[in-house]
């Protein structure tokens, strides 16, 4: 059976699938949606093309699952069924379809969302609400397509909104190098497309009518989001929390200045959130020992926010900065990602006698400023929170 | 570093991926000098330069060099040869540049001399892949004596370089001292082509006169080389750390220079690439030379 959101009335909830079913009411109330179509099995090859000719070409689909039991209010099963972007051909789309039914354990249970992909040049995702308790909308957002967001590819920008007052109580940034988008028309492997925040370059195309692109430093440094697209994304945002009544989970995409929304649903767990969330944590970290020395103090990465003249500092990067140096009557150990005993930090450390591991995975991730840490650059590892005994 | 499409053929580089930098060109000077990496083992280039900091290639042919290249690696003489090849194109950029920086003083662009600059700058450049992965502890008769005597090592710093010359300037701020600074060493802070603090009389003001103690650099370390003189280990892990302190002091200073040309004849000096800026100054050129306002 095929059924047209968001005009056709003939379908329920239980039919078509929480997704397709919110995304039908968001249409109806005004919401800024894509359409769409819902396939729901058993399905025959002349419908499957029918569908497929609605869709004016050149087109460029999204096949997802909108099944029985995703996205419900206590559960919502995000990423256990398929969903397949960027279909450009009649036979990818047929295979698409049966992919996605047959992701479900029970036939009954699929149906099938079909949607126009977006030419989004900014993507994300929002959270209406952040802990129960507490007031605050969260957002992410990245540039181009969101799946370099939700794979993990890519630290995000980051920002913290006050949902009463709409006021960014934080936001972070940790540059963004590349972006995944979509190729409508083909480029040339080194070609520059502008798009509304600026320009990237086409490395590769990555298949499904995408390409990976680059971006320059001036872009890459700035936040995805100005703050009038945030106070948009808010806006819309509560409204759909209010309409559903309910905190939502949203993903959107913005091209130009026109928001869509990809998908909201309800939020099934709330998030503790920091605006620096740190991964798991680990007791201890090791690197390659570039000057001998241990050094017990607090973690620096930010020359900013050093809130005590006395405190003895261990500065953490990626790689050393010539600022560091003019903070050298403070920093009394130093810690980078990258780099062999040859490099900067190393020759720099050893020059004046202090502690230095370099090499040490994930140092940024796991050191936040004004941590206590003692750095052991005579074992070649680090100590969080402990006191050296030694 | 690499990407790379099995299925395509394809092998990319696109600097701008890995560095943070606001200029076109510095993308271009690593571009150009991977481009010429196979020169050192006298084999074809196999990539090719299709945008600013962007190098594409065939995936077999890049297989085939980097397999070449590990080998060569292992060969002592071979090492012997291109380590001091690598030391020799630092020397080369640095007598360029005097005649670059001459010509700049009077507002003069002689363009032959420019794309030379170029380059050499991407000659030097080119030798980042043997220092990035040429391993001098595989040369050493015992791995634990070459650890030891590596970390006894000191090298001349260019960030160190700076903050020393800094602290000078703030013993005796004038202002005659403050554009020796920014001459010759301001252009250390950072590598990006805009203007940092520490190229400007207002800005070395603020730096100046700014709360933080400064911190009074003790007096480098003088390099223990005699120790080590017959050991070839050393001889090369030295070569590399002395190659890697200069060359980033002569990248940061041809930026500099780059942008001093691009500002006379007007052009974006983040945005344009070299082949740009070599179109720019061969069009405007009269009788070989571009006399600027």
């Amino acid at each position: 059976m095929t059924i047209l959101l968001p005009t056709d009335k003939r379908y329920t909830l239980e039919q078509v699938g929480r997704k397709a079913y919110n995304l039908k009411l968001l249409k109806e109330a005004g919401f800024p949606t894509l359409n769409g179509v819902v396939l729901i099995p058993p399905l025959q090859e002349e419908e499957i093309k029918k569908v497929w000719n609605m869709f004016s070409a050149p087109q460029i689909l999204a096949v997802r699952s909108s099944m029985k039991n995703e996205d419900g209010d206590n559960v919502s099963f995000a990423g256990k069924y398929e969903t397949i972007l960027g279909i450009r051909d009649f036979g990818t789309f047929k295979k698409s379809i049966l992919k996605v039914i047959n992701s479900s354990e029970v036939e009954t249970q699929a149906s099938v969302l079909i949607q126009p992909m977006n030419d989004n040049e900014i993507s994300g995702v929002l959270f209406t609400k952040t802990k129960k308790s507490k007031n605050e909308i969260y957002i992410e957002s990245c540039y181009g397509l969101g799946e370099t967001l939700v794979s993990g590819m890519i630290t995000p920008d980051r920002f913290l909104i006050d949902y009463d007052s709409l006021k960014i109580t934080g936001k972070v940034s940790e540059g963004k190098s590349f972006g995944i988008f979509l190729e409508r028309q083909p480029l040339k492997e080194g070609n520059l497309k502008k798009y509304s925040f600026g320009y990237t370059k086409k490395v590769i195309s990555m298949g499904k009518g995408k390409f990976l692109g680059s971006i320059p430093y001036q872009e890459r440094n700035k936040f995805s989001l100005n703050q009038s697209q945030i106070l948009q994304l808010c806006d819309i945002a509560k409204k759909i929390e209010s309409f559903f009544d309910y905190p939502q989970d949203i993903e959107w995409g913005l091209k130009g200045s026109k928001i869509v929304i990809l998908q909201t649903r309800p939020i099934t767990s709330f998030i503790n959130l920091e605006i620096f969330p740190s991964k798991k944590n680990k007791e201890s970290l090791h690197g390659i020992i570039a000057s001998p020395g241990i050094i017990q103090g607090k973690v620096v990465t930010d020359f900013n926010d050093i809130t005590s003249l006395d405190d003895k500092l261990i500065y953490v990067g990626y790689e050393t900065k010539p600022e560091l140096l003019y903070h050298l009557n403070q920093v009394k150990g130093i810690i980078t990602e990258n780099g062999g005993v040859l490099c900067h930090a190393s020759i720099v450390a050893r020059e004046l006698n202090i502690p230095c591991l370099v090499g040490v995975k994930f140092a940024t991730d796991y050191l936040k400023h004004g941590m206590l840490i003692t750095l052991d650059a005579t074992k070649g590892c680090i100590i969080l929170g402990k006191e050296n005994k030694q | 570093m690499y990407i790379s499409s099995r299925i395509q053929n394809i092998v990319i580089v696109d600097f701008q991926l890995i560095y943070e930098t606001d200029s076109f060109i510095q993308l271009d000077f690593y571009a150009e000098g991977y481009k010429r990496v196979p020169f050192q083992y006298a084999y074809p280039i196999y990539m090719n330069r299709v945008s600013y900091g962007f190098l594409k290639g065939k995936f077999d042919d890049h297989i085939k060099h980097e397999k070449v290249f590990k080998q060569y690696l292992q060969d002592a003489k071979w090492v012997q040869e291109i380590s001091k090849e690598m030391v020799f194109s630092i020397k080369k950029v640095h007598l360029l540049n005097l005649e670059i920086e001459r010509f700049l003083r009077k507002k003069v662009i002689p363009v032959l001399l420019w794309k030379q600059y170029f380059s050499l700058i991407a000659d030097m450049i080119s030798f980042k892949k043997f220092s990035d992965e040429c391993k001098p502890i595989s040369f050493a008769k015992s791995s634990s004596q070459y650890e030891k005597e590596v970390l006894q090592l000191h090298f001349p710093s260019h960030i160190y370089l700076f903050h020393q010359k800094f602290g000078r300037l703030i013993e005796n701020p004038t202002t005659e001292n403050m554009r020796k600074f920014i001459d010759k060493y301001g252009f250390l802070y950072d590598f990006n082509i805009a203007l940092n603090p520490f190229e400007t009389i207002e800005g070395l003001h603020e730096k100046i006169e700014s709360k933080i103690n400064h911190f009074h650099l003790q007096k480098r370390k003088k390099e223990i080389n005699k120790v080590f003189k017959e050991n070839f280990a050393i001889q090369i892990c030295k070569r590399i750390a002395w190659y890697e302190e200069w060359r980033h002091y002569y990248q940061a200073r041809a930026i500099r220079n780059y942008r001093r040309a691009m500002e006379m004849v007007e052009m974006d000096i983040c945005r344009t690439g070299i082949d740009e800026f070599h179109e720019t100054i061969e069009r405007r050129k009269n009788s070989d030379y571009i006399i600027t306002n």
